[in-house]
């Protein structure tokens, strides 16, 4: 597409895909070119409070998602005031300087229609954009992790000094293992108040922890500073310098996964045109990896699975040879009937996606507040299941030992799908009766299942009656009698 | 300055602690350098906060085992403390226990101020001791049935300390507001039978035969003699003779076509025809004439005598 990355980082995905880019005609190009353009100047303003939602690079640097997790006391607050206040001084034209009262700690926020309680912050570093989430409770990182736009890649677990490690600290890094965090900081507060073989001791105990829940318990960075000494001003070994230090190593350790673009090829496919005389264009937006004109392709979907090549690639009516992640093309496929073709398919590399219909997600039942059921879900769910390019009848199998799904809580469930599909970990999707009953996460792959429920994915063979000659014509004229 | 205070009173222990409580009180910095590999050890031992546990050895000029013993008797008091500092912070979240034993049954929940203690496992002990505390005390007075509130609740006894004190301690080591809000009993009686289900948000958890969750609902239902019941059915049957049983779900249709065929302009040649009912259930009832079979088991099936729900973190239109 015409808009560079960086000021995709502004816009709303749908907002931006859904205009045919091949067969208009100039004047439809540039009205909207045009269009597109004011929606940029809008969005550009409200960029502090907009979430970036699509790429991961913003005015050239790159995008973090980190959060804090703690105990309530231990000062996850003021260490959030104390980044925003050394960044602030290090970079005031980008930076502002937050103060402890003015993070709303009991802040609540829609989206998607569930409330979760979430605080935002967002600074930059010289090297990369942050935007820096805390939630008090388990439940508020899941809803977090459901319907948050990108998910968390890192985390600082803060502990003071005085307490060393709480009971709780064990819940906090299951919490980190449970959203997927394969790299924690860890920030020892309230420093300055205790001597240096108590924080020795405390540091050998986060280490210990670490070590028991799988993470790297040599390598992860252990740093003793005080937020409170920060905030006051102090130049000392635990104020500023022992944040700054802090900034540097999340900017150095948190490893942010990036857009690859050595990944195999994959493009959902958005749309479909027929060409005359030439086949059929297949339009959207490459995900992951590069094309040419000339390579063999799959297209996956909906138990179809298709062999295909490039015949052309265009961006904008113009030909081009190669294309890569983020563009939004028209693919000009050998051999693919337009009825073939439906929106939610995949066109990827031979052999690198496989089609399934069975898949393991992380739920969350919506309250009735929040627009759900009032009544709780029981097993061999069937509704609707929807995702962004897609959607088919879903049946949400639970695990075993549990009974149903309260409104409110969230559940690790797996899904059978009525057709098979290429499925990512990673992509969210919404289950609806009426209105949105179930929203989740798809956390793996599973391999097809041999599940087989009459009425869902498979048929009833109807019988063909054939009508004779004779009863045929009988039947008619009763039919003509009785009018 | 606190240290020096608590100390104070025990004068029984003065004495070896004298020296350093002087030293203590006449320089704010501690003299007693504090022995690291004793501070690791009797951290790793009691859990009890780093600060606390330097205090402590300092006090006692390294010596392991009194700093320990010591901790542990001021850790009701200082628990005490800590939860009247905590006591206002807003409780959303916690657990709901419920132990059912053949007679009776207990149901408490625990409130606590974030999931993540919800799901910490010295908080789980915490509400096993005191749902087993709660039904001991329920058990041994006369109550058929009870919902008790906090206020009751915190006072009961348990082990030589109070329910309130469990909760204290608690608060202590974990450093949130925690609170037992209520309890709910249940007993049974001969011809009772009482059950449960408890719904925890995600996999059951059962602690010592406790059941935990985040729901919790017991129910008494009143139970027929089922065997008694089915000697007079099959007395029935001798004397009246059914030919099939019948359909459950009584027919609305078939009295109207009863009283039809009665209606009907008998013949007078043809003897009176006198409708006999084959089916079981439509029979009139052999020991009692003014029920059908059907209408005599309906009213002896199981019935709902009470039930108990707790959830936890319900609005209860409290303060």
């Amino acid at each position: 597409m015409a808009a560079p990355l960086r000021t995709v980082a502004f816009l709303n995905v749908k907002k931006i895909i859904n205009f045919p880019c091949l067969t208009l005609t100039k004047r439809r190009i540039c009205g909207t070119n045009i269009a597109n353009l004011n929606i940029l100047k809008r969005r550009r303003t409200l960029f502090s409070q907009v979430e970036v939602l699509y790429s991961t690079t913003v005015d050239g640097k790159e995008h973090c998602n980190i959060g804090t997790i703690g105990h309530v006391d231990h000062g996850k607050t003021s260490l959030t005031a104390a980044i925003t206040k050394v960044l602030a001084e290090t970079n005031p034209k980008i930076n502002k300087f937050i103060d402890y009262s003015s993070i709303d700690r009991s802040s609540e926020e829609q989206r998607r229609g569930i409330t979760i309680f979430a605080t935002h912050v967002s600074y930059e570093t010289e090297k990369r954009h942050y935007c820096h989430t805390d939630c008090p409770g388990h439940l508020d990182f899941i809803k977090n992790m459901i319907t948050g736009a990108a998910q968390m890649d890192g985390a600082i677990l803060v502990v003071a000094a005085t307490d060393g490690t709480m009971p709780q600290t064990r819940e906090h890094l299951l919490l980190a293992r449970q959203i997927g965090l394969e790299r924690v900081v860890v920030f020892i507060n309230k420093a300055d108040i205790v001597d240096q073989e108590m924080l020795e001791l405390v540091e050998l105990e986060i280490r210990d922890l670490l070590e028991e829940f799988g993470y790297d318990s040599i390598n992860t960075p252990v740093i003793c500073g005080s937020a409170l000494a920060t905030l006051n001003g102090d130049e000392g070994k635990y104020g500023k310098p022992s944040v700054r230090k802090l900034t540097e190593t999340v900017d150095s350790y948190i490893k942010v996964p990036k857009r690859n673009v050595d990944a195999p090829f994959k493009m959902p496919v958005e749309s479909a045109l027929s060409v005359p005389g030439r086949g059929t264009v297949l339009i959207g937006t490459i995900s992951e990896g590069k094309v040419k004109t000339g390579d063999a392709m799959e297209l996956l979907g909906f138990d179809k699975k298709i062999q295909t090549n490039i015949i052309d690639l265009q961006v904008f009516k113009k030909s081009v040879p190669e294309c890569k992640a983020g563009e939004n093309v028209g693919v000009l496929a050998r051999g693919v009937k337009t009825d073939d073709v439906r929106r939610g398919m995949f066109l990827v590399k031979p052999n690198s996606k496989k089609l399934t219909n069975y898949f393991e997600a992380q739920v969350y039942a919506l309250k009735p507040t929040e627009g759900g059921r009032t009544k709780p879900i029981l097993n061999n769910y069937m509704q609707p299941m929807f995702m962004s390019l897609w959607n088919l009848e879903a049946c949400v199998q639970f695990h075993a030992n549990t009974p149903m799904i309260m409104p409110g809580e969230t559940q690790k469930v797996n899904i059978l799908l009525s057709k098979s599909m290429v499925v990512t970990e990673g992509d969210k999707f919404t289950i609806r009766e009426n209105t949105t009953v179930l929203s989740g996460i798809i956390t793996q792959a599973l391999p097809m299942s041999e599940q087989s429920i009459v009425g869902f994915n498979k048929l009833r063979p109807i019988q063909m009656k054939i009508a004779s000659g004779n009863s045929a014509v009988i039947a008619k004229r009763e039919k003509n009698k009785k009018k | 300055m606190f240290v020096c205070n608590s100390v104070m009173v025990r004068w029984g222990r003065l004495t070896p602690v004298i020296r350093s409580v002087r030293r203590l009180c006449t320089q704010p910095e501690q003299e007693v350098i504090v022995d690291k590999a004793a501070l690791s050890k009797l951290r790793k031992k009691t859990g009890f906060p780093m600060m606390k546990c330097k205090n402590a050895l300092a006090q006692f000029n390294n010596d392991i085992k009194e700093a320990e013993k010591w901790m542990r008797e001021m850790a009701q008091k200082e628990g005490w403390e800590k939860a009247g500092k905590l006591q206002n912070r807003p409780m959303s979240q916690g657990l709901v226990a419920l132990l059912e034993v053949k007679s009776s049954c207990t149901l408490v929940e625990v409130n606590c101020e974030t999931d993540f203690v919800a799901r910490n496992e010295g908080f789980q002990e915490l509400v096993v001791k005191l749902a087993q505390a709660c039904h001991k005390n329920f058990t041994n007075g006369d109550l058929q049935k009870a919902v008790v509130a906090k206020e009751e609740l915190n006072s009961l006894p348990a082990d030589g300390k109070t329910l309130g004190d469990l909760v204290a301690l608690t608060v202590g080591n974990l450093g949130e507001n925690i609170a037992l809000r209520r309890a709910a009993f249940l007993r049974n009686d001969q011809d009772t039978v009482i059950s449960h289900f408890v719904h925890a948000a995600g996999p059951a958890m059962t602690k010592d035969g406790i059941k935990l969750g985040k729901f919790a609902a017991a129910v008494k239902l009143l139970v027929p003699n089922t065997e008694a019941i089915a000697q007079e059915v099959c007395q029935h049957i001798v004397g009246i003779n059914p030919k099939e049983i019948g359909n459950w779900s009584a027919p609305v249709q078939d009295k109207k076509e009863s009283k039809k065929k009665k209606q009907d302009p008998g013949v007078e040649d043809q003897p009176k025809e006198v409708y006999v009912e084959k089916r079981l259930f439509d029979q009139e009832f052999l020991l009692d004439s003014h029920k059908t079979v059907r209408e005599y088991l309906q009213s002896n099936g199981p019935q709902v005598v009470d039930f108990v729900r707790l959830e936890c973190g319900e609005d209860l239109g409290e303060e």
